[in-house]
């Protein structure tokens, strides 16, 4: 059952739909309605009006025929009336016999009764039709025409026709013809319209297949091709142009959006490879942004930390807050263009970290400036470790220590550190490069941290702390020690360790290290600890090396002395409390004394004569030992100039004079050598320098050049210890070597197995080389013998004559001088050389 | 409208029929003859004057009463108004259009008609049996309806023009 109601909002609903239907309809289907119904509305109006027309005209033509008729017979029926003669109103009538339209006539009188009545078919059906008004009536298909019969001023009655009337006949025929015409039209206006039709929707649909195309696949190459020209044409022309646009606005966004998208993840990649934390300050606001890893790189959840500036501040290390608001301060300003800064700050678990804050101040157009971001890196690693051995540096080192010092003062306890140095180092990264020596630092790295390791009971994490402090010094914190044993094991452990060889390039090396140890109750401060283990560490290596000491008072005491030396040591050079002694070398074959050794001795002012062994090392320490150099070099060649001129003799005296390793490599040495021989004006082939094996294998490419222009000036050179070095006996050949100077350890183990082999190897060796050999701190008169037995030609020591001072050597040679003169006069002829050695060692007992 | 005038018709048609069923023979005679003057054609010379009165005399024996009276009172023939007229005497016809002679005084007064150089004078008679010819129109009756005869020789004598609808209504007589 459908209500009104109900059947309205059908209705309703189907006029939307039918309007929705259109509206959704295609433009072609659409036109299509538009023309048919235009064409059809057209025919239809034209179709009325020329049908009413028509009707109107066949109306007229129609009443105009029958009123004629009637007006006619009217004329005719006057007498018949007057006189009221019926038959011959009858005749009249029948007269219309003739005519096949009219199939009734009545004449009616003057009262309007029927006088006479014609009918076609001749049967009288039903009365006559009433009178009526003159004028023509449509009825029932038919036409009546009334007309009053008039005779001059009288009305005798009145006629009445009565046509079957064609008009509606020839209406019909008239309705067919329009409507075949109608029709016809029609379908010729819709065949024309669908062409028109075409060539407006076609392009349309066109454009729109390719307007859909374009929205579906967001292809904006697609063009719609212009099939037509007008407006529909400039349509198509603009909508491509559109396209084009469209499509070029595209591009660029794709490849802006696809560079931004870059760019983007390109420095969060960067970011994030490079673990850095981001933060963005704004200034308005006092509100900053964290990044989820600058949270956990203080050890938070992303939500833990809020937004606010004190969540950084307030972490950021005491000792760096300050520094780091002022720079921050700096960066707001733009007094810095970028904030840069290294600090500390406080991880969740209670712990510092070393994190780099880099960041920048944005500025507007006005210079203001609201917002600063940047980015943050946790450089705990880099900061406290070493990039090479990836032991912890001096920096974190120090930074434990002082934490040990604390929680010893705090809760007391005893702890340990360990200085360590490597022995001859700076020889193995010399001779073999610093990639070998860098290989060897590691090597050692390791076996001290497995050292270290094995010392810790298990599950004591921070037992201990081994750090290189840089170069080849390391250290290590050892906690919790009872006393000075717990170190000492750890130290003998790490010696042990050192004592495998290392694998360097290829071959083996051997290490080893000095150790000093210092306890936590040596000092108060980390500077104080560092010291005295440093010191206790000198003690070892002064000592021999390879072996630990453990610091104590006497060390320091020692250190304060050393350190005293070298002040005083400097005051010496100048307010000449150095002198000279001279040891001399003689020939073996005749135990002549053929030249000196310059000895350097410390009349120190209060403690007397110093031998060197007390000074030069620590001389050797600083570049005290190139001015201490430089002055023995002088005053040994002044004197022996002195001399050459007071007591000549042939050959004439030689000097040698040692060249410290500093020296050797200093660059001025050469200068030096010339400027002394020409002050002095002695001869280049008295002075003779000697020079260490290790100080030539320090640098030897170097050594070599010195050594080289060296023997262009004409001194001799004297390889010094020659024995004791890392140069094999194999290399000497190489070097501008004149004299071999054999170390007194060989001499002394002369007649005890090897050490006379080694001795002769090395007289073959010089022998070979063409060089001169001197035995050096020959003591006994047996030395004496096997020596000269060996083939040696000279010889040094106590069993000829110990070192003499200037003024002793002078007496002497002022005595053989004078003897040799007597022996001159006694012999007549000149004296075959120096003074015998007997005449040498009398005289020598005899002064002492 | 159309109702009330059909209505009206209807009651005109019986009002009508009421009147026409009344009128007897002269009442219907004395229409003819004024009837006549509409059909025919009068000499120029039968009028002195436009507005000379068309008379209608009646001789002799007067058979209409008032009825003639009646029917022309008031009318018009063209420009003329009817007027009728009774004589006594044939030789008074002076100012006559239609002389209506009847048939007790018709012999004699034709006589006296042809004696006369008057003309355009119609004259009906009603002889019944008598001699027609004697007048231009005869009125006679047939079966109880009034019919006329015309002598168009004495309707040319007195140089009147008859309607040829007026000839095709009665019975022509050439002598």
């Amino acid at each position: 059952m459908v209500s009104p109601a109900d059947k309205k909002n059908t209705d309703v609903l189907g006029a939307m739909k039918l309007k929705g239907a259109i509206a959704n309809s295609s433009i072609r289907a659409r036109l299509s309605v538009l023309i048919i119904l235009n064409s059809s509305l057209a025919l239809l109006l034209a179709g009325v009006a020329l049908f009413g027309y028509e009707t109107y005209q066949q109306r007229q033509a129609a009443t105009r025929e029958l009123s004629a008729n009637a007006g006619i017979l009217a004329e005719s029926a006057t007498a018949a009336l007057s006189f009221n003669d019926e038959h011959a109103a009858a005749q009249i009538l029948a007269a219309l016999r003739g005519d096949q339209n009219i199939v009734e006539a009545v004449i009616y009188d003057r009262y309007g009764l029927p006088f006479s009545r014609y009918q076609r078919d001749g049967k009288l059906r039903s009365s006559s039709p009433p009178l009526r008004p003159a004028g023509a009536y449509f009825e029932n298909g038919t036409l009546l025409a009334f007309q009053s019969i008039n005779l001059g001023p009288d009305r005798l009655g009145t006629i009445l026709l009565r046509s079957t009337n064609d008009v509606y006949d020839r209406l019909r025929r008239f309705i067919v013809i329009v409507c075949v015409v109608m029709i016809l039209s029609l379908g010729l206006s819709v065949l024309l319209g669908s062409r028109t039709q075409r060539s407006i929707a076609n392009p349309i649909t066109a454009l729109s297949v390719v307007a859909r195309r374009v929205s579906v696949e967001k292809d904006y190459s697609v063009r719609a091709s212009r099939i037509t020209g007008g407006e529909i044409g400039s349509l198509i022309d603009s909508f491509n142009d559109m396209l084009t646009q469209i499509e070029a606005h595209e591009t660029a966004r794709q490849t802006a959006e696809e560079s931004l998208r870059e760019s983007e993840e390109r420095y969060a990649l960067a970011a994030r490879g490079a673990n850095d934390g981001l933060w963005d300050w704004k200034l308005s606001t006092n509100k900053m942004y964290f990044s989820p890893r600058w949270n956990q790189m203080l050890g938070y959840e992303d939500a833990e930390l809020g937004t606010s500036p004190e969540e950084w501040f307030s972490r950021i290390h005491p000792s760096d807050r300050e520094r780091v608001m002022q720079e921050a301060c700096e960066a707001w300003d733009g007094r810095k263009p970028l904030l840069t800064t290294e600090y500390r700050m406080r991880h969740k678990n209670g712990s510092f970290i070393w994190v780099l804050t880099r960041g920048l101040a944005v500025r507007d157009d006005k210079g203001g400036t609201d917002r600063m971001a940047g980015s943050q890196t946790d450089i705990t690693e880099g900061k406290i470790a070493d990039p090479l051995t990836a032991l912890p540096n001096r920096l974190y080192f120090t930074d434990r220590l002082d934490s040990a010092i604390e929680t010893a003062h705090q809760h007391g306890g005893l702890f340990a550190v360990l200085f360590l140095d490597l022995d001859k180092f700076k020889l193995v990264n010399d001779s073999l490069g610093h990639a070998a020596g860098d290989e060897l630092l590691m090597g050692v790295a390791l076996r001290l941290r497995l050292s270290a390791f094995a010392s810790v009971p298990e599950g004591n994490g921070n037992a201990s702390v081994i750090a290189r402090l840089g170069g080849d010094e390391f250290s290590i914190l050892l906690y919790d020690v009872r006393d000075e044993g717990d170190a000492i094991i750890l130290a003998e452990r790490i010696l042990e360790k050192l004592k495998a060889p290392f694998q360097i390039e290829g071959r083996q090396m051997f290490a080893s290290a000095s150790v000093g140890i210092a306890l936590s109750s040596s000092g108060e401060t980390p500077e104080d600890l560092m010291r005295n283990a440093d010191t206790a560490m000198y003690q070892a290596k002064a000592k021999g090396k390879s072996r630990y000491e453990v610091f104590n008072e006497q060390m320091r005491e020692l250190a304060m002395a050393r350190l005293e030396i070298e002040t005083d040591l400097r005051k010496a050079i100048d307010e000449r409390q150095l002198v000279l002694y001279y040891q001399a070398e003689v020939s073996l074959s005749n135990h002549r004394t053929i030249g000196y050794e310059a000895l350097v001795r410390w009349n120190h002012p209060t403690r007397g004569i110093l031998s060197p062994a007390e000074f030069v090392p620590v001389a050797e320490e600083s570049d005290l030992i190139v001015h201490l150099g430089r002055w023995v070099l002088r005053e040994a060649c002044r004197q022996m100039a002195v001399w050459h001129e007071r007591y000549p003799c042939e050959p004439p005296l030689t000097i040698s004079v040692n060249v410290s390793p500093r020296q050797l490599s200093d660059p001025r040495l050469l200068q030096d050598v010339e400027d002394v021989l020409a002050e002095t004006g002695l001869s280049p082939r008295c002075l003779h320098l000697e020079v260490t094996e290790s100080s030539i294998m320090g640098n030897p490419d170097a050594a070599l050049t010195t050594l080289r222009r060296l023997k262009l000036l004409n001194v001799g050179l004297e390889i010094d210890d020659f024995g004791t070095g890392y140069s094999s006996l194999s290399c000497l050949h190489l070097l501008p070597f004149d004299t071999v100077k054999i170390d007194r350890s060989f001499i002394k183990e002369l007649g005890f197995g090897e050490g006379s082999e080694i001795v002769r190897t090395i007289l073959a060796l010089a022998r070979s080389l063409d060089m001169s050999v001197v035995a050096e701190g020959v003591e006994t008169k047996e030395q004496t013998h096997t020596l000269t037995d060996l083939g040696c030609n000279f010889a040094q020591g106590y069993y000829f004559s110990k070192p003499k001072s200037c003024q002793t050597t002078e007496a002497l040679l002022e005595e053989r001088s004078q003897l040799h003169h007597a022996f001159n006069l006694l012999q007549g002829g000149n004296p075959p050389g120096n003074p015998g050695l007997e005449y040498q060692r009398k005289t020598e007992l005899m002064a002492s | 409208m159309v109702l009330r005038l059909s209505l009206a018709m209807v009651l005109a048609a019986q009002f009508g029929g009421d009147l026409r069923a009344q009128l007897d023979e002269y009442q219907v005679k004395a229409a003819f003859l004024q009837n006549f003057a509409k059909f025919i054609e009068w000499p120029a010379e039968a009028f002195s004057s436009p507005s000379e009165p068309f008379t209608i005399c009646v001789l002799g024996q007067d058979p209409f009463g008032r009825s003639l009276d009646d029917a022309v009172a008031g009318k018009l023939i063209a420009t003329h108004p009817i007027a009728a007229r009774r004589i006594a005497d044939a030789r008074l016809t002076a100012g006559c259009q239609i002389l209506y002679v009847s048939s007790s005084q018709q012999k004699h007064v034709f006589s006296i008609l042809a004696a006369g150089k008057q003309t355009g004078i119609l004259t009906v008679g009603e002889a019944r049996d008598g001699s027609p010819e004697d007048v231009v129109i005869n009125l006679t009756l047939e079966q109880g309806k009034v019919r006329f005869e015309i002598n168009l020789r004495k309707a040319n004598e007195e140089k009147l023009h008859i309607s040829a609808r007026l000839l095709s209504l009665a019975t022509v007589v050439r002598k």
